[in-house]
This record gives C-alpha cells, sequence and structure tokens, in this order.
C-alpha cells in the first residue's frame, strides 16, 4: 500500500520533470529538472528492489554526468529561449523519431520478457527451481556478476574497448606537441632552495 | 499503519538529533583545539568552560534576518542549503554504529554513501549560480572541479577495501576486520583516503571553495542567518559522516582494539565513537597547522598522483587475492 502510495508519487515527479526539461525557458532549469527525473526513476527502481542500478544510475548520471552539463550550462551566458517559435519547425521530425522508439519498445517488451517468464509451466520450460536460493541466497550484486562474467562476457570486453577509445580518443586530439618549452615548476626544485643557494649580495 | 509511521519517524530522529548536537559540539571542539594550537583560550565565557557557546551562537543564527539579494533567482537560492543539510544527514541511514544499532542494513550501503556524497557537490553549485555574483560563482566552479575529481580516486579506494572484504555491505566490511584492521594491508590507501577526503569536504588546506584572500568566502557569501547555518551544518556532518566512514573502512568500526578482556568489555558504540572522535581530531589538527595549497597544485595531486597510486594499488592487491587464492567468497 504504501509503496504503491510512493511509487504514483514519484511517476507523477518522474513525468513532470520530464516535460519541465523540455517545457522550461531557462537551461539551467532544464538540466536541474533532468536531475530531478533522474533521481526519481532510480528511486522507482530502488522501489522494484534493484538498488543497485538504481544507485550506479544516481552515481554515474546523476553525480558525474549531469553535473558537468550543469557546469557547462552555468558558464554559458544565459538567455531566454522562445520556443513557441521554433517548435513547430522541429515538430515533424522529433514526432518521428518518438514513434520509432515508441514502436521498438514496443516490440522489444514482450520477446524480452516472454522466454524468461518464471511460472511458465509448460513441458519445454518444466524445470525445477529452487527459490530460495535463486531469491534469498545470492545478492544482487552477485548475481549481475555471473550473468556479467559468464553469459555476457564478450558484451562486456566489447563495451570496456569503446569505453578505452573514447578516453584516449579525446587526449590524442588535444594533444598538441608545441615547439617552444613550457614553464613548468618543479616543486621538489622549489621547495629545496635555501636562502645561501639563492640570495646574493 | 500509523503505529508504523510513528515508529519510522522516531528512528529517524533518534539518529538525527545525536547528530546535531554532536554537530554543535564539533564546532566548540574545534574552536577549543585551535586554540589551544596557537595558545588561546578559545571561547569560555558561556556556560561552564564555554560549553554552551554553541548553542548561543546556534540562537544568534536564528533569530538573524535572512537576506535575499535583489538579483539573486530565489527559489534555487532557497532549495540550495536545504539540500545540502538533507544530502548530509540521509548518509547516517546506513551507517552501522555498533553490532545491532543500524538504521537500514542496506545490501550495498557503501555505493549508498558514495551516491549521497557525489550528489553533495549540487548544493554548491546551486548555491554559486543563484547568487548572481562574481565570487560565489568561481568557489562554486572550483567546488564542483575539486569533488568531482577527488571522488574519482575516493571511489577506486573503496572498490580496494570492498574486494578485500568481499561485500558491499558496511556490515559485512567491519566483521571482515576482525582479525586484522584493513589500516594494516591498506596502509597507503589510508593515508590517501584521509587526503581525499579533506578534499572532498572542502576543508582546509583544500578549502578553495571558501577561500577568504581570494574569494571572500567563497559560494556562501551571500547567505545570512538561517541559510547559512543549514551551510554551516551541512559541512560539519559531512565531516562527521566522512570520519565514521573512515573508521569503518580502515579502523574496524565497532571492533575493540585487541579482542581482550577489558577492551572487549566496553559497548561497540563507544569503541566507534573514540574512532570518529579520531577523524574529527584529524580534521581540526590539519586545519590548524597546514597553508592552503593553490589550485592547479590540488588538481596535479588529485589527477597526477592520487588516481594512478589508488588505480596501481588495486591492481596489486587483487593480484595478491588472487595468487594466494585470498579472494573472500
Amino acid at each position: 500500500m504504501i509503496v504503491n502510495l510512493f511509487f504514483y508519487f514519484f511517476s507523477f515527479i518522474l513525468i513532470v520533470s520530464a516535460l519541465m526539461t523540455i517545457l522550461s525557458q531557462n537551461s539551467i532549469y532544464s538540466v536541474l529538472f533532468l536531475v530531478l527525473s533522474f533521481v526519481s526513476s532510480s528511486s522507482i527502481l530502488f522501489l522494484l528492489e534493484c538498488e543497485y542500478i538504481s544507485l550506479i544510475f544516481i552515481i554515474i548520471y546523476v553525480g558525474a554526468i549531469a553535473v558537468l552539463f550543469l557546469f557547462v550550462v552555468m558558464m554559458l551566458d544565459v538567455k531566454t529561449v522562445y520556443l513557441a517559435k521554433d517548435s513547430l519547425k522541429y515538430f515533424p521530425f522529433g514526432s518521428f523519431i518518438g514513434i520509432v522508439f515508441l514502436i521498438e519498445i514496443a516490440l522489444i517488451i514482450p520477446t524480452t520478457f516472454e522466454s524468461a517468464n518464471p511460472y511458465n509451466v509448460s513441458f519445454l520450460w518444466n524445470c525445477y527451481f529452487d527459490w530460495f536460493n535463486k531469491l534469498d541466497y545470492f545478492t544482487e550484486v552477485m548475481s549481475i556478476g555471473h550473468l556479467l562474467y559468464t553469459d555476457y562476457i564478450i558484451q562486456f570486453l566489447l563495451s570496456g574497448n569503446i569505453l578505452l577509445l573514447a578516453t584516449v580518443g579525446p587526449v590524442t586530439l588535444v594533444l598538441i606537441r608545441s615547439t617552444k618549452p613550457t614553464k613548468t615548476q618543479v616543486t621538489f626544485k622549489q621547495l629545496s632552495r635555501t636562502y645561501s643557494s639563492v640570495l646574493h649580495i | 499503519m500509523i503505529v508504523l509511521i510513528i515508529c519510522i519517524v522516531l528512528k529517524i530522529l533518534v539518529v538525527v538529533v545525536p547528530l546535531l548536537i554532536s554537530v554543535a559540539y564539533f564546532t566548540i571542539a574545534e574552536r577549543k583545539i585551535m586554540g589551544i594550537i596557537q595558545r588561546r583560550k578559545g571561547p569560555n565565557v558561556i556556560g561552564f568552560l564555554g560549553l554552551l557557546q554553541p548553542l548561543a551562537d546556534g540562537l544568534k543564527l536564528f533569530v538573524k534576518e535572512t537576506i535575499f539579494p535583489s538579483n539573486s533567482n530565489i527559489i534555487i537560492f532557497l532549495i540550495a542549503p536545504m539540500l545540502t543539510f538533507i544530502l548530509s544527514l540521509i548518509g547516517w541511514a546506513v551507517l552501522p554504529l555498533s553490532k545491532q544499532i543500524v538504521l537500514s542494513d542496506l545490501n550495498i550501503g557503501v555505493l549508498y554513501l558514495f551516491a549521497t556524497s557525489s550528489l553533495s557537490v549540487y548544493g554548491i553549485i546551486m548555491a554559486g549560480w543563484s547568487s548572481n555574483s562574481k565570487y560565489p560563482f568561481l568557489g562554486a566552479l572550483r567546488s564542483a572541479a575539486q569533488m568531482i575529481s577527488y571522488e574519482v580516486s575516493i571511489g577506486f579506494i573503496i572498490i580496494n577495501v570492498c574486494i578485500c572484504a568481499g561485500s558491499f555491505n558496511l556490515s559485512f566490511i567491519v566483521l571482515a576486520q576482525n582479525n586484522v584492521w584493513f589500516v594494516v594491508p591498506l596502509l597507503p590507501m589510508f593515508f590517501i583516503f584521509c587526503v581525499s577526503m579533506l578534499a572532498e569536504t572542502n576543508r582546509h588546506p583544500f578549502d578553495l571553495p571558501e577561500a577568504e584572500a581570494e574569494l571572500v568566502s567563497g559560494y556562501n557569501v551571500e547567505y545570512s542567518a538561517m541559510t547559512f547555518a543549514l551551510f554551516f551544518l551541512g559541512e560539519y556532518a559531512n565531516m562527521l559522516l566522512m570520519s565514521a566512514f573512515v573508521s569503518i573502512l580502515f579502523l574496524g568500526g565497532w571492533l575493540p582494539l585487541v579482542n581482550l578482556f577489558p577492551f572487549n568489555y566496553l559497548p561497540g558504540s563507544l569503541w566507534f565513537s573514540l574512532k570518529l572522535v579520531l577523524g574529527v581530531i584529524f580534521f581540526i589538527v590539519t586545519r590548524a597547522t597546514l597553508p592552503r595549497y593553490r589550485y592547479d597544485q590540488l588538481m596535479y595531486i588529485g589527477w597526477k598522483s592520487f588516481l594512478p597510486l589508488s588505480l596501481g594499488y588495486l591492481l596489486l592487491s587483487v593480484g595478491i587475492l588472487i595468487s594466494f587464492n585470498w579472494l573472500p567468497t
């Protein structure tokens, strides 16, 4: 009962803040509403007892990415944008993308959850589950690790390589070898200077 | 149902009220110890030995007028101190104060603490932006960059401890230190964590967000009275939280010094609070002794010294654990 109430509360906040992200005139407000929608969606995940995913969601999206967003947007000279003029121009394209995503989700959801239905009692799926072991013995982190390092190891390694590429790429892009020697201060040298070696009268 | 809600509220109050009192006495401890270090008396007028000084300060801040700058963004200006204060309190929900005393024994309590500490940068950024003035803005920019960069090395240190303990649960981490505290095998990580903790809570010598010499008072220049008090309480509660965190990760939480008769007869919460006081004294003594760092030096230490060292030590400890087959199951 209380959980249901909280679920409706957080989903209401999620929908309203997601709408406000698009509709608000001030870009700082947009980013803050985006953060609010991240937090409320991870609270919904918390209510569904997916603690690990929801906390990782908060740490990565809210704690790192949205902070950088806010950091950049704050430094821009914020001018209020008049939405009404431009919104009609982008409407067909935006609605096209929205419909494509809606169809994708509608196609994916039934196929993904069909085979994994634990209550499916046919000859094909008639196998014995010790539910105590499945539910209580493993913590959530352990079960994610079991899946990630066995069944999905190739995807895991691939995504790791992509992330490595993404870190190396910007470094090589901004690395400009200048011919002039840059002025740097060696802390050890600086600290080991004494009066006798520096002062000359 | 109503009884249940009242029980929950009472449980929360049992954690929060002593926390706020200890924050109040943290401030007077800071002023007294810094007085001793600088050979002066410190506050000694109000109450016996000046022990009622924090209450008087609180009363003063409470009855003063809250001033809103005319060009500020009032909504965000008001939300920022509340957010800082609330985020510094909710971290205490998962801390085990003794063997049985914990509000919520979350399976991934470490990640929860990490998430709350990474969220606490929002209060400062919002305060700096909404004040609509250059000094708070510069302070907020500095603070955001500083907290993000030190969170990275703190994350690696926490992973290191969790691998040695084999769990993300804070109670399990304490119980895993039954034989030896993690400060012994992970000594370099302990030092790095102590320094990163100073940077994470914006304390001296890394208090660049509120450097008085350059930025007046940083992100809270425009705040007065109760809004300032909320920032102040939040900062000190964060420091207490970090000292509790370091005592759980490295100093064995509620475990006694040695498991012999006179030591293990004392209650676990007393041991825990003794270790927490150690952290508090560390915060105060570093504030009194060290000069402030330059900003580029701060970034240099964070990215070029601490991050490679904690990453390398993580690889080393994982290598040792795997090769000797010591990984906890």
